[in-house]
């Protein structure tokens, strides 16, 4: 039997505009007493429920239980930009022994926001050792402009950035015909976008050329984003004061050249990983900065940025959430995110015990089913003591949290944020499990 | 000698009360003949830390039932250890062997040894087995409900003399202490119970007479620590291949 809670509630019920809703203040949660963890121990579990996150820099825990008999829960790792600060330790995001770097064409993209600080701003370089000298790409913002360079050829666009501004940016070359295209949005519509909370399209390419005809990027060097390397993949070998400063939200390397229909169409939307030609989508996720990696959407084992210089404290402007359904010793990713500030209605099942029944984990998000992929356990959030609890959640809504035994349907527990008499949050199922709040939980009619 | 089944075969899937409404913590702490069984080693050996402790104990055996339910039901309570130790601020828990027989020999207490843990790790509500890993491995640690667990043993087997001793109990003792109650003692900012500490705590056993070897304690391999040999250099008792039957 698989036990899944996928399809029990309603996938597309309305948003809780008019009912309760819970609001956790900044480091609030809500917590069973530790002598009644034994009836929560399930073989499977069913969490669903409705959340706006708010934005978080730490991870968020939504629902989250932990005994001697098992484990499991939903946590939201935030996603965001991270800060690219002058000086030492220089920060940079390093793939060595990059596999299928694009050698004859490709399309890069950034979202970043840089800030003037040095004369050259290295948003990433690509390096390899080889007998005829060092190949690879360097792509700078300079005095000229955003300036590509490949295998030691150069071209201007004596186009610039706009600076301390978030901005998407791409650029596709290709070896046939050495033909150079650079897209830039329109910086003033852009802000207005982003006020609106849209996204701009690419117009036509800001800038065409032609560059490097008939060259070739080999394979297996060191792509590094944010400084430009002296020697490949030796940090201490970065050319110094070229290191890029600001802030920077995300990566795209595709192994072909997009056209920019494709561009817009991907522009604003979260990759999956699987899209046919894309080659590495890195991000950054407060989790991965405690570990010391970018998140990489097209594997979590290859090509695999490894982080230097970034802390957690690094993170910033998270506006997305990447879900970890945890169940006993596996964690799984969401390999779709959440987003913050949007009612979303989540819905998780998963193994409880060891020796439960074989759930496989699963998540819906507004009822679609979003996939999963392993996270390692090194890479997982470590274990907590013993504990039932929700939150913290940093200022966040839920509604309608429930939790159920998968094995046999029942309710285990029920949260809509009305307090027992002694001002426990309530549990509505008939099991009791009232929690005690620490902080700031209160009750907010949504009407 | 108590009437004890046969050890081994296929280890049953683990299995435990939901909602158990036998458990109390006053039994735990106060009420068990366990506590009562390791109160003289609690207070009188010469560990600075021990009597201080706040200790829970296993539920008496059942006579009627066979080693291996028994150990099922200690399994069940000590899950409960497991989830309020941190949250209760409880160092340790004792598993007790009441029969002379379960350790008057080392030979003995390591069968007894043996048979406690292989039982508790098949029954280990969070299943991962640690008894069917490789024991020889620094990796190894004794694991039970998700947490590591150091275990330490107390027979009547050992002589007035020895850092084991039992200061009179009849008991066997399986006593576990999980990793975190360990954290406390180290000072903050140091990453390991500081060496004036671990000298005074040797000088000690050594101003009683019951020195032990310290080297003991830096072996790779956790099972080494679990029993003392009856000679503080003698050799490793290899508590993990003795047999599981007729002990």
């Amino acid at each position: 039997m698989t036990a899944s809670i996928l399809g029990k509630p309603p996938l597309s019920a309305p948003p809780p505009e008019a009912g309760p809703a819970v609001r956790l203040g900044i480091d609030a949660s809500a917590e069973a007493d530790v002598l009644r963890l034994d009836r929560l121990a399930v073989s499977a579990a069913g969490i669903d429920g409705w959340v706006r996150p708010n934005i978080r820099l730490t991870v968020a825990e939504l629902l989250s239980y932990r005994s001697a008999w098992g484990r499991y829960g939903l946590s939201l790792d935030p996603i965001g930009g991270v800060a690219f600060a002058p000086g030492k330790p220089r920060p940079w995001v390093m793939v060595q022994g990059f596999a299928g770097f694009p050698a004859t064409e490709f399309t890069i993209e950034a979202v970043l926001c840089p800030y003037r600080e040095h004369s050259r701003l290295s948003i990433l370089s690509y390096a390899a050792a080889s007998a005829d000298g060092p190949q690879g790409l360097l792509l700078q913002e300079r005095a000229e402009g955003l300036v590509l360079a490949i295998n030691g050829h150069e071209i201007a666009t004596g186009l610039h950035l706009d600076y301390h501004q978030w901005q998407h940016i791409a650029l596709t070359w290709r070896s046939s015909d050495g033909r150079f295209e650079f897209y830039k949005e329109d910086g003033v519509a852009a802000v207005v976008a982003m006020v609106e909370g849209r996204s701009v399209d690419f117009g036509p390419p800001a800038f065409t050329g032609t560059l490097a005809v008939g060259e070739r990027l080999p394979d297996g060097g060191c792509l590094v984003v944010g400084q430009e390397q002296g020697r490949p993949g030796m940090p201490a070998a970065f050319v110094p004061g070229t290191g890029f400063v600001g802030g920077l939200r995300t990566v795209r390397l595709w192994d072909r050249v997009l056209d920019r229909s494709a561009l817009n169409r991907f522009k604003a939307a979260w990759l999956d990983g699987d899209e046919p030609g894309l080659a590495g989508c890195w991000c950054f996720t407060r989790r991965g900065l405690e570990i010391g990696e970018c998140l990489n959407a097209c594997s979590a084992t290859v090509n695999v940025g490894l982080i230097g210089g970034l802390t957690p404290a690094s993170l910033r402007d998270v506006n997305l959430y990447r879900p970890l359904v945890i169940g006993v010793d596996r964690t799984m990713a969401g390999r779709r995110p959440l987003a913050a500030s949007v009612w979303q209605y989540v819905a998780v099942s998963c193994r409880g015990r060891m020796d439960g029944v074989p759930a496989e984990p699963a998540l819906a998000v507004d009822g679609r089913p979003v996939p999963l992929r392993p996270v390692a356990a090194e890479d997982a959030p470590p274990p907590l003591p013993p504990h039932f609890r929700i939150g913290p959640m940093s200022g966040s809504l839920l509604a309608d949290l429930r939790l159920r035994n998968l094995e046999d349907g029942a309710l285990l527990a029920h949260y809509v944020g009305d307090r027992t008499g002694d001002g426990r949050l309530h549990d509505r199922s008939e099991r009791g499990m009232h929690l005690s709040v620490a902080g700031d939980i209160r009750q907010e009619a949504l009407a | 000698m108590p009437e004890l089944c046969p050890f081994g075969g296929v280890a049953e899937a683990p299995s435990f009360s939901l909602e158990d409404p036998s458990f109390s913590v006053e039994d735990a702490e106060v009420n068990f003949p366990s506590i009562r069984n390791f109160e003289p080693i609690k207070a009188k050996t010469h560990c600075i830390y021990s009597a201080g402790s706040r200790i829970w104990g296993s539920p008496p055996l059942d006579r009627t039932l066979s080693f291996r339910e028994n150990m099922r039901r200690v399994a069940g309570h000590m899950a409960h250890f497991i989830n309020l130790s941190r949250a209760m601020k409880i160092d340790g828990y004792v598993i007790d062997l009441p029969d002379r027989e379960y350790g008057d020999s080392v030979e003995a207490l390591a069968r007894s040894t043996h048979a406690v843990l292989r039982c508790l790790s098949d029954f280990d509500p969070m299943g991962e087995g640690c008894m069917d890993k490789a024991i020889e491995d620094p990796a190894w640690c004794f694991t039970f409900g998700g947490e590591r667990i150091f275990v330490n043993t107390f027979a009547p087997c050992y002589p007035e003399s020895h850092a084991r001793y039992g200061f009179g109990s009849q008991s066997t003792i399986i006593a576990m202490q999980p990793r975190h109650t360990f954290a406390p003692m180290v000072r903050p900012g140091d990453s390991s119970l500081g060496p004036a500490i671990r000298q005074r705590i040797r000088t000690i056993f050594n101003e009683h007479g019951r020195s032990y070897a310290g080297n003991l304690s830096m072996v790779p391999y956790e099972a080494y620590r679990c029993i003392r040999p009856m000679q503080p250099d003698g050799p490793v008792v290899r508590w993990w291949e003795t047999p599981l039957d007729g002990i």
